[in-house]
C-alpha cells in the first residue's frame, strides 16, 4: 500500500474550467472481522475544478452478496494536489440469494424478507495520469454497509405464538477497511 | 519526498485508526411469549348462548335439519337458519371457548371446549344448558409449543414482549459457514417439523348420519349410539345412549397428528398427516384396528364409499411436504387399501361426494367438481370460482360451503349447471 503511495506522488491534476462528464470504474478489497472479499464499484458523474460528484453502483459480497448504490462525492486536497477525499451515502439492495428464499420450498409459507438499508464509505485516495483524460485511482477508506432481513414462519419450540409460528430479525452491521483500484476517465 | 511521506503517514494512521472499529456486529430480534393459562372450570362457565354475530374465522360445518351449526374457531358456533338456502339467517351464537368440533344428535350438541367435552342442550337455543362434561378427554390440548399445563388448565393465549440480542459474526459461529451465510432455522432448538395443535387441522370428509351431517374437516362422527372423537393421537369412543349424559366407553391410542374421522359401514376411516387408518366397530365400545394406507407426510381429510377412499392432500402449515393432490384408494379389500388414482390439485382440503359426483375444496383455484363415475379415474367436469375453500357438505342437491369470505350455498341438482343460491358473507 505504502508502495503504491509512493509511486503515485509528484504528479499533478489536471484543472478543469467546466464540468465534464466523469466516470471512475474499480476492484478492490475489503476487509472486516468476518472476511475479507473482493469488490466491484463504478461511479459516473461530473467533476468540476478540484470536485466530482456521481452516482455510485458496487457489487459487494461481504456477508451476503448486494448492490450498494450510493451518492459519491470527491474533492481534491491541497492545490495541484492528486489527493483527494471521497465519502458515499447511499443504500444497500442485499440479493436475493438460495440462502434466502422468498417462499419455503416444503410449504410455501413467506420465508425471508430483505430490507433495503444504509450503505457508506469514507477515505482518501491517490490519482495519477496515465494518458490523456485518464487516470489511475487508488483509495482506501472506512465502508459501513448494514445488512438487514426478516426469517419468517419459523416453528419454534417454547416461543408459542399462533401455531408456535414466529419472525427472527436480524440486523448486521458491517465495518471494513476498503482497497480500491480503478480507472478514471 | 516529504510529501509522499506526509501521505503515507497519513494513511497508514488512517488505517490504524480505523482498524479498531472493524469489529462486525450482528443482532437478532425476536419476540418472548408467555402463556395465559386459565383453568377449564372458568372456561366452561363462559359456555352461554346470545344473539347470532358475525363471523369472522369459519371453521368446521354440521347440517342437521333446517339448520347449519358453523364453527367459529376457538370460541364458539354460529347457529343459522337455513330453512331457505337463498336466505339464511343468523339465529344465535353459542360461546364455548377453544371450541374446534361438534356434533348436533337428538337436540344435544356434543361440543369440545378445550380439553373438555360437553354435551349441551340446544332444544331452546337461546337457553341452551350443558347437560355433561367429559373432562380431560383431549389432553392433547394441554401441550402446545413446548409447554405441559397441568391437568385443569390449559393455555389460552400468549403475551408478546419484543427483545433484541447480540450475535456473533465468526467463521463457525451460527451463520457463518466458509464465508457463506447459512440459514438460522434449524439452530438453536429451531425446528421446521410439524406441530401438534389442538385447533385447525382440517381433515375428514362429509358424513351422513340419521341426526346430521358433518363436514369432511371434522374430528367428531356418530356411528349408532357412540360419538367417536379423534384427538391428536387418540381415538376416543363416547357412548351418547343417553343422550344428555354421554359417558366415556373408551380410549384407544392411534398414533400421532391425527385429524380427521370418517364412519363408512362398520368401519372408521381415520385421517393423519402419514396415512389413513380403518378400524372396525365389530364392538362399538372398543374399535379395532383393521388396515392403514400411507402417504407422505401431509395433511388430508378423507371420505369413503363403497369400494373407495377419496383423500385430499395437501401441504402448508403443519404438514411437510410438497404434495396437493387427490388420492383414489381401493378398499374392497380392507386389509390392503391400494392407490389407483393421484390427480394434482392447487391446494385441496375438504370434500364431499353425493352419487357420482365429488365435491373439492380447492382452496384459492375454487370448488373442483368431478364425474367419479369410474372412482378410479375421476373426470374434472368444471371449477366453480371461489377463493380460499376450505369445507364442504352436500345435502340433498345443496352443497353448502365454507370459505374464507363465508357460506356459500349452491344448487348442484344440474351438474350442467349448478348455481350459486345464496352467500352468507363474514365480517372481515
Amino acid at each position: 500500500m505504502l508502495l503504491i503511495l509512493g509511486a503515485l506522488n509528484g504528479y499533478s491534476q489536471t484543472k478543469k474550467s467546466k464540468p465534464v462528464f466523469t466516470s471512475i470504474n474499480s476492484v478492490g478489497s475489503v476487509w472486516g472481522s468476518s472476511q475479507n472479499v473482493i469488490v466491484f464499484q463504478t461511479i459516473n458523474g461530473v467533476s468540476y475544478k478540484d470536485w466530482s460528484v456521481g452516482f455510485g453502483l458496487a457489487f459487494d459480497s461481504y456477508g451476503s452478496q448486494s448492490t450498494p448504490i450510493f451518492i459519491d462525492v470527491r474533492k481534491g486536497i491541497a492545490k495541484n494536489s492528486n489527493i483527494f477525499i471521497y465519502a458515499d451515502a447511499g443504500v444497500n439492495i442485499p440479493w436475493r440469494t438460495t440462502n434466502f428464499p422468498k417462499k419455503y420450498s416444503w410449504n410455501n409459507e413467506d420465508a425471508f424478507k430483505l430490507n433495503t438499508t444504509f450503505y457508506g464509505e469514507a477515505g482518501l485516495g491517490l490519482k495519477k495520469q496515465i494518458a490523456n483524460k485518464t487516470y489511475f485511482v487508488a483509495s482506501l477508506g472506512y465502508s459501513y454497509k448494514h445488512f438487514s432481513y426478516v426469517e419468517q414462519n419459523v416453528y419454534s419450540w417454547g416461543v408459542g405464538g399462533v401455531n408456535g409460528k414466529t419472525d427472527y430479525a436480524f440486523d448486521y452491521y458491517y465495518k471494513r477497511l476498503a482497497l480500491r483500484l480503478g480507472i478514471q476517465f | 519526498m516529504k510529501k509522499f511521506i506526509n501521505v503515507a503517514l497519513m494513511a497508514l494512521t488512517v488505517a490504524i485508526c480505523f482498524s479498531s472499529c472493524l469489529k462486525d456486529v450482528g443482532k437478532k430480534h425476536y419476540k418472548i411469549y408467555t402463556p395465559i393459562i386459565e383453568t377449564t372450570s372458568s372456561l366452561r362457565a363462559k359456555v352461554k348462548s346470545a344473539a347470532g354475530i358475525d363471523v369472522a374465522n369459519a371453521g368446521k360445518l354440521f347440517v342437521i335439519g333446517n339448520y347449519v351449526f358453523l364453527n367459529e374457531k376457538e370460541k364458539g358456533i354460529h347457529v343459522i337458519d337455513n330453512t331457505n338456502p337463498a336466505n339464511p339467517i343468523n339465529k344465535a351464537f353459542i360461546t364455548i371457548p377453544g371450541n374446534t368440533d361438534l356434533w348436533v344428535s337428538n337436540n344435544i350438541l356434543y361440543a369440545n371446549c378445550y380439553t373438555d367435552f360437553l354435551a349441551i342442550d340446544v332444544t331452546d337455543i337461546n337457553n341452551i344448558t350443558t347437560t355433561k362434561v367429559i373432562e380431560d378427554i383431549f389432553i392433547d390440548v394441554r401441550f402446545i409449543n413446548g409447554y405441559a399445563t397441568s391437568q385443569g388448565s390449559v393455555i389460552t393465549g400468549w403475551t408478546v414482549r419484543d427483545t433484541s440480542m447480540e450475535i456473533e459474526i465468526a467463521e463457525g459461529q451460527g451463520i457463518w459457514s466458509n464465508g457463506k451465510y447459512i440459514t438460522n432455522n434449524w439452530s438453536g432448538g429451531v425446528w421446521l417439523s410439524g406441530l401438534p395443535t389442538p385447533t385447525s387441522n382440517p381433515g375428514g370428509g362429509s358424513q351422513a348420519s340419521s341426526t346430521g351431517k358433518a363436514g369432511s374437516m371434522s374430528r367428531f362422527t356418530v356411528v349408532n349410539n357412540h360419538l367417536y372423537a379423534v384427538s391428536n393421537s387418540t381415538l376416543n369412543a363416547i357412548d351418547i345412549s343417553n343422550a344428555t349424559q354421554p359417558t366415556i366407553a373408551s380410549k384407544v391410542s392411534i398414533g400421532w397428528n391425527i385429524e380427521t374421522i370418517y364412519p363408512f359401514k362398520d368401519k372408521l376411516f381415520i385421517g393423519s398427516q402419514t396415512g389413513m387408518f380403518v378400524y372396525g366397530l365389530s364392538n362399538p365400545t372398543q374399535p379395532t384396528y383393521i388396515s392403514s394406507f400411507s402417504h407422505a407426510r401431509l395433511c388430508d381429510p378423507v371420505i369413503a364409499d363403497d369400494d373407495y377412499a377419496y383423500i385430499t392432500l395437501h401441504a402448508g402449515t403443519f404438514c411437510q411436504g410438497t404434495q396437493n393432490e387427490l388420492d383414489v384408494v381401493k378398499i374392497s379389500d380392507l386389509s390392503n387399501p391400494t392407490l389407483v388414482k393421484q390427480i394434482s390439485l392447487t391446494k385441496p382440503q375438504g370434500l364431499s361426494k353425493d352419487g357420482n359426483i365429488l365435491f373439492v375444496c380447492d382452496d384459492n383455484a375454487g370448488i373442483r367438481v368431478f364425474d367419479a363415475t369410474n372412482p378410479e379415474n375421476p373426470i374434472l367436469l368444471q371449477t366453480i370460482p371461489l377463493n380460499a375453500a376450505y369445507d364442504i357438505i352436500c345435502n340433498n342437491g345443496i352443497a353448502m360451503v365454507s370459505a374464507k369470505d363465508g357460506l356459500h350455498q349452491y344448487n348442484y341438482s344440474n351438474t350442467n349447471n349448478i348455481i350459486r343460491l345464496s352467500s352468507f358473507l363474514f365480517a372481515h
